[in-house]
């Protein structure tokens, strides 16, 4: 598998609930992306890192510029033809996609569906084929025990991790994560953040993550672009990013910069199943 | 929030100024104002009232009268001593499981039905096109419009009698009811787990089997076990107008004014609707831990 | 702690069997053999619909489906007998009010008086759990029964029809209002109560107002099933639409029984609508 290359020219991204009064989240962003790279992107809150992998995830289409994947322009693309590319790239957001009272092991599967047949799909769900990879990814993150419980049985820093193994089952040569280290604590933020490199660069994948902890995106990664208030503010290799680099980024959110491992993210409780109880005139 | 408290929160003034001492609080709006909703809803509420007992011109009084009222007690009398001859109570047991068994195969019928319906009547995502549905929609309001025992009354004509039609009967019309909740859950399940298979280029039909419905399948269940419980009441039922089961042997005996048989076949019923009840309470119970 | 290479150890690991399959197979079997006595009770046999004789009554039957009757005396009978379906709904219902009021507050915790001070005293706890169970018993007879029975006591007509209604959706009304109750907010009742109001007062000026709202709504929502029941009830001889479906029916006459089901689902509709307005109105 070897990396996706990604363009983005004169980009212009709004929210879709956005009122047209308000900034846009991402203004007059160029960008090129080799096949590969591993790239960080830092910024202070609201800066727009979740809009730019959505972005470069074709998951939002821009009101301006272009998005180029592998040479393809991908708003001009047939459905047929945007979908294809869709399955060339993975997007972990920062909350776990993961129902809750599904097994892990058929959502790590759920992730490889690009690569699988419609029969091959169906069977999967009946009973799971390919359980030693995914149990290879899971003993990546150190989760192999957990291979067969259910989703709302782990903690939130499990459940981070699940999502985060999910890309190296899926048949990607893109890999789009945001905020991987939120939930977990200091040890395991930096096995995860290892783990991913490590895979990245054993497949060839382009990844590009977004991170509160600057101190592992700048000594991490060999790429790291800093966002704030949807403009790119510098674009420097992670050891040449300085202190007051960091402090200019980041003026008037010092406290997010003072932290140097992010704070728990608060975790998106799925609001349970409600009762009602008028379901017949009996 | 009462009623003098919403005439409050509308109040605007319809006092001049002048009138009023300087600094004193304006006075309420009274609720009985003739353009408050409240006051129109009640007065049209007791008209209804009103004109029903009116004009259906019940003889209430000759209804509860002595002698009438003698009557019902001379029945309820009669229902006091069952018939517990063991012939008669096998059939009894037979007819409480078929009516068990209409029930539970009408709405096991609903329930995947309901699902193949509910499908199309929902709208999976925000820019969803949706195309059918509003047919689907309607199919299933029509479903659901009608009663148990009026599509019971339809479909004899066509399957005999039997119970059969009254499994029909139920399947058709809780595929409405279920079909239309399925569908809201679908549509107001979070879309967390979807969008992310999504932004991988998968084909909806996977997403769903793979996101949607493991996030709300145990809210369907739940919905169809409550409809269970509406359901065997309604089988019990439907059995008067020839479907089978205790509803039919009821009405038989009590068309033969055989009372004793009738107080039988009526514990029983309430027996099996208990039955079902605690079942379902406790099969949810399971469901959701 | 494997950060390295994946381990041998992992993939040969027995723990890679699904755990859950047998579970599965095993209540995928009692499944089927439970539903396979269920579907020979119920003389399941779709192909039914398909032998001559029934496929000729069937589209005979539907066939005069359209056009539906549309004569004027049928017509202002149709009406007649749907607002009579409406009047035996709603008187129904209001009897079933009447009732149920009084149970729900001799059944309710929140105006125990005897619970103030730690536990409640064996006899109310008694007469709760009595007349508890009697709402149960209102509610587990179909209302279908109960009109059977009314019917044998004070003859055909809508008599029959407004008591069935009312004793069985009493004991639905007083279940739920009793769940609502007890749901509530009880500190304002608790405190009314303890300075030493009566019960009525408490019930008038603390549980009363706070309740009202989610007490009328379900009151209208029952009101929308009472008008569905009371066609039902019509089969039997409880008077109203569901009467002249019945006799329409025997007669195998398509095309009013097409324009009562019409008139029906209208009926039906707007009692949707007007109770969806006011139960939104009372928001």
């Amino acid at each position: 598998m070897s990396g996706l290359r990604l363009e983005l020219k004169g980009v212009c991204a709004r929210h879709p609930a956005a009122t047209k009064e308000s900034r846009p989240a991402i203004e007059e962003l160029s960008l090129t992306i080799e096949p590969g790279e591993h790239v960080a992107v830092i910024g202070p809150s609201g800066a727009g890192k979740t809009t730019l992998l959505q972005l470069l995830g074709a998951a939002l289409k821009p009101s301006v510029g272009h998005v180029t994947l592998d040479g393809q322009s991908v708003w001009t693309l047939s459905t047929r033809g945007l979908q294809q590319q869709r399955g060339q790239l993975f997007y972990a957001p920062q909350t776990p996609p993961l129902p809750p009272r599904q097994r892990v092991i058929v959502s790590l599967l759920a992730a490889k569906l690009p690569a699988l047949s419609l029969w091959q799909s169906l069977k999967n769900l009946l009973y799971p084929q390919h359980v030693e990879e995914v149990a290879g990814a899971l003993a990546q993150f150190d989760l192999q025990e957990k291979l067969w419980d259910r989703v709302d049985r782990l903690s939130g820093g499990e459940r981070q991790r699940v999502g985060l193994a999910r890309a190296l089952l899926a048949p990607a040569k893109l890999w789009l994560v945001d905020e991987p280290l939120s939930a977990l604590d200091p040890t395991r933020a930096r096995q995860a953040i290892a783990t991913l490199l490590r895979e990245a660069s054993a497949r060839g994948v382009t990844l590009v993550t977004t991170l509160h902890q600057v101190k592992v995106a700048t000594a991490e990664f060999p790429r790291v672009l800093g966002l704030r208030e949807g403009k790119l503010v510098f674009d420097l290799p992670g050891h040449a990013v300085s202190e007051e680099i960091l402090a200019k980024l980041y003026a008037q959110f010092e406290y997010e910069l003072a932290l140097v491992e992010a704070p728990v993210a608060p975790q998106e409780q799925l609001p349970p199943a409600k009762q009602e109880i008028r379901v017949g005139c009996a | 929030m009462d009623a003098a408290g919403t005439a409050m929160s509308q109040a605007t003034t319809d006092r001049s100024p002048s009138s009023q001492p300087q600094g004193a609080p304006r006075r309420p709006r009274h609720w009985m104002r003739l353009d408050s909703p409240v006051c129109w809803s009640l007065v049209g509420t007791v008209a209804l009232i009103v004109l029903s007992f009116w004009s259906l011109d019940l003889q209430l009084g000759r209804v509860l009268s002595v002698e009438s009222l003698g009557r019902m007690g001379k029945f309820l009398g009669e229902l006091m001593s069952p018939n517990l001859e063991p012939v008669f109570l096998s059939k009894l047991l037979q007819a409480s499981l078929d009516t068990l068994a209409m029930s539970a195969v009408g709405t096991l019928l609903a329930a995947i039905f309901g699902l193949l319906l509910a499908v199309p009547a929902s709208r999976s995502y925000a820019g969803d096109p949706a195309r059918w549905r509003f047919l689907t929609r309607l199919v299933l309001n029509a479903l659901r419009a009608i009663p148990e025992l009026v599509w019971a009354a339809l479909l004899l004509i066509s399957a005999g009698l039997g119970p059969f039609a009254g499994t029909l009967a139920l399947g058709l019309h809780t595929t409405g009811v279920l079909g239309r909740l399925f569908a809201e859950s679908i549509e107001n399940a979070p879309q967390h787990a979807a969008s992310a298979l999504r932004v991988q280029g998968i084909g909806e039909g996977r997403v769903f089997l793979y996101a949607t419905l493991p996030t709300v399948s145990p809210q369907l269940m739940s919905y169809s076990l409550y409809r269970w419980e509406n359901n065997i009441r309604a089988a019990a039922v439907l059995g008067v107008v020839g479907g089978g089961g205790l509803g039919q042997m009821l009405s038989f005996h009590m068309g033969l004014f055989q009372m004793q048989e009738t107080s039988s076949i009526l514990a029983a019923m309430i027996l099996l609707v208990i039955l079902v009840d605690t079942l379902s309470y406790f099969a949810r119970r399971l469901l959701s831990r | 702690m494997t950060t390295g290479p994946v381990s041998i150890a992992v993939i040969k690991d027995p723990a890679l069997r699904d755990p859950a399959w047998t579970r599965r197979v095993f209540w995928f079997v009692v499944g089927c053999v439970l539903l396979w006595p269920a579907l020979v009770s119920t003389e399941f046999r779709p192909w039914v619909f398909f032998e001559t004789e029934n496929l000729k009554v069937t589209t005979r039957f539907l066939a005069e489906f359209f056009p539906p009757a549309l004569n004027p005396e049928f017509l202002e009978l149709v009406a007649r007998e749907a607002w009579r379906t409406v009047a035996i709904a709603t008187a129904g219902t209001f009897l079933a009010l009447v009732l149920a009021i009084p149970l729900t507050l001799l059944s309710t915790t929140v105006l125990s008086v005897s619970s103030l001070s730690g536990r409640m005293h064996a006899l109310p706890f008694v007469i709760r759990q009595l007349i508890r169970w009697l709402l149960i018993l209102l509610r587990s007879v179909p209302e279908l029964i109960w009109a059977l029975v009314f019917v044998r006591v004070v003859g055909l007509g809508p008599a029959a029809g407004v008591l069935a209604i009312a004793l069985t959706y009493a004991g639905m009304l007083g279940k739920v209002y009793g769940e609502i109750l007890e749901s509530g907010e009880r500190e304002p009742a608790t405190a009314l109560l303890r300075n030493g109001a009566g019960r009525m007062q408490t019930f008038f000026f603390s549980i009363l107002p706070c309740n009202a709202k989610e007490l009328t709504s379900y009151t209208i929502y029952r009101w929308e099933c009472a008008i569905r029941a009371s066609t039902v009830l019509g089969f039997v001889g409880a008077g109203g639409l569901g009467q002249q479906m019945d006799n329409s029916m025997r007669m195998f006459n398509g095309s009013e029984v097409a324009t009562m089901l019409i008139v029906f689902i209208l009926l039906v509709g707007l009692a949707d609508l007007l109770s969806t307005w006011m139960r939104r109105a009372l928001q």
